[in-house]
């Protein structure tokens, strides 16, 4: 910043209070020795500045409001109708390409609507129940995503994952989605009565077409590894079924049962990674994880190969929390945990050395 | 690094991982503007309702749309900006519908101003001063808004009204003059504030 004292020497208070370094100056008082410096030259030079610089700095600090004007209740009804409006839009089926209109393919999509829409009524008619479904996924190049159900359950779901589930729920039928991958669920509760429970008051998880969770309102993980599916419960109460088997089991919180095909096994311990829920910065929990299994965890967030030199690396073991929505901050957190250095070698590959 | 430039690279940050989807990142960014940008707005049209229609505008817009956005790092000031375009499309709307002249300033009669600045002693002054601001050109007012409530720097505000960074300053120049000769109870304010 170069600043010449002389400028100013002929400067009124008006001159002062539209300057952005005097400004600055005012705004942050103390903060740059710098900006100090020059606004002290300044006084020392031009002595009958003093007064003009303390009248412009005094009506400034009078412009600067002392607070922001809060309104939260704006904040969230607004908030709650841009998430309508976004998932209205998402769900909106023409979507055929977004850079050019191409008119084949709009007449082909208008064509689609009206026999769709032909379809619909027609499996309204013959059917009562015949529901729109709605489906939301992500990829893996580090993608989470929070889904809002129609009850206002929340469900974040994990890489790499799928969830569907029918857009009518305020019927007398249960509510019910289906999902391929991991994911992390707040259930809203609606059982009034715990000796009575209504059908639509029940929640049901279909886990890859294998394994179906009934809860009634309550705070859960599902989680896929090696084959197998992870369930732990942090609160409430679920009951786990086999569909082939018919195997059943009920989850108290904390427990973990672990399914292997169609065996359905109480893990007492608790799982050594657990998606966080919405209200977390951060999206995994790390107890006692090992580093074999963090990076099976990178390579199917983000789809990309991680290579270890010193194999030892592997079975080393850490706590924590792993900020997995964003890469860098991932590489970062991981090489001060660890100690080692990461390089990323080209766009798919990434390399953990141990440092010497 | 200061705190205006870390907080310029989580917004950058949180932007591409909006434009790729990321609706935790899309919901931060909400979080952390509603309060500035209410800010502006409200000050700017006096209308609360307006200025929550006009937010809700521009993020459903800014989700519907990301696929032609781009990365920047410049979110603030593109933020702004279009919020600022929403607001004027609005605001036409609304004065077809009544015509009332919106850029008046009638706080004391709004029982919502009122329950905020019970809420918000430090707004008193504020208050007064929004007063003040009412005898500046709708111009004027905003580019003052700009720079001394939203924070936004002369470059900023160039880019969100259209003009050059000279421009700006002669703008908020001529605003601050008219401010100090026609409203003695400011500077009597002042004074009184500095004895």
């Amino acid at each position: 910043m170069k600043m010449s004292e002389q400028q100013y020497k002929d400067w009124g208070v008006t001159d002062f209070m539209a300057d952005p370094a005097f400004q600055h100056w005012v705004r942050a008082a103390g903060a740059a020795d710098e900006l100090n410096r020059h606004w002290e030259k300044v006084q020392l030079l031009y002595p009958e500045l003093v007064p003009v610089m303390e009248e412009a700095a005094t009506q400034l600090r009078e412009l600067w409001p002392g607070k922001l004007l809060r309104d939260p209740e704006g904040e969230q009804l607004v908030w709650q109708a841009i998430r309508r409006a976004i998932r209205a839009a998402d769900e909106a089926p023409v979507i055929a390409s977004r850079k050019l209109i191409r008119w084949p393919a709009v007449a082909a999509a208008v064509l689609l609507l009206v026999s769709g829409a032909a379809l619909i009524t027609w499996l309204l008619q013959t059917q009562q129940a015949a529901a729109v479904q709605i489906s939301a996924s992500t990829d893996n190049r580090g993608q989470f995503r929070l889904i809002s159900l129609p009850d206002s359950s929340k469900v974040m779901l994990g890489a790499n994952s799928t969830i569907r589930y029918d857009d009518n729920w305020n019927r007398k039928g249960v509510r019910q989605v289906w999902l391929k991958g991991d994911a992390h669920f707040e259930v809203k509760h609606l059982n009034q009565n715990d000796s009575v429970v209504a059908e639509h008051e029940k929640f049901l998880v279909h886990v890859n077409d294998q394994l179906e969770i009934e809860v009634l309102g309550t705070v859960f993980n599902v989680w896929n590894r090696n084959g197998r599916t992870e369930v732990e419960l942090t609160s409430g109460k679920v009951k786990l079924r086999i569909k082939d088997t018919g195997n059943e089991l009920i989850l108290s919180p904390g427990e973990v049962a672990v399914v292997t095909g169609s065996s359905l096994q109480l893990d007492k311990e608790q799982s050594d990674l657990v998606l966080q829920g919405p209200d977390h910065d951060t999206l995994y929990q790390l107890n006692n994880t090992s580093v074999a299994e963090i990076i099976d965890l990178i390579e199917k967030t983000y789809g990309k190969k991680v290579i270890v030199e010193d194999t030892s690396l592997l079975a080393r073991r850490i706590d924590g929390v792993l900020p997995l929505c964003h890469e860098k901050d991932l590489l970062f957190a991981l090489s001060g945990i660890l100690d080692i250095r990461v390089r990323q070698l080209n766009a798919q590959t990434w390399e953990f050395n141990t440092a010497e | 690094m200061n705190q205006d430039a870390t907080e310029k690279i989580v917004d950058a940050d949180l932007w591409k991982l909006f434009l790729n989807g990321n609706e935790q990142a899309f919901e931060r960014l909400y979080r952390s503007y509603y309060a500035v940008l209410f800010n502006y707005g409200y000050r700017v049209t006096s209308d609360k309702n307006l200025t929550r229609e006009a937010i809700q505008h521009l993020f459903v817009k800014l989700w519907t749309n990301r696929n032609n956005l781009s990365p920047t790092a410049h979110v603030k000031q593109y933020l702004f900006k279009a919020f600022r375009n929403h607001l004027l499309t609005l605001q036409a709307q609304h004065r077809k519908e009544l015509p009332v002249e919106t850029y008046g300033v009638s706080l004391v009669q709004d029982p919502f101003e009122e329950k905020l600045i019970r809420c918000e002693t430090a707004l008193h002054n504020a208050q007064k001063l929004q007063e003040l601001l009412a005898i500046l050109t709708p111009r004027q007012r905003e580019a003052i808004q700009l720079r001394f409530f939203s924070d936004l720097s002369y470059e900023e505000i160039a880019h969100i009204l259209d003009m050059q960074v000279g421009g700006t300053y002669k703008l908020i120049y001529r605003a601050l003059e008219r401010l100090r000769e026609s409203a003695p109870t400011f500077v009597l304010l002042c004074c009184w504030l500095f004895l």
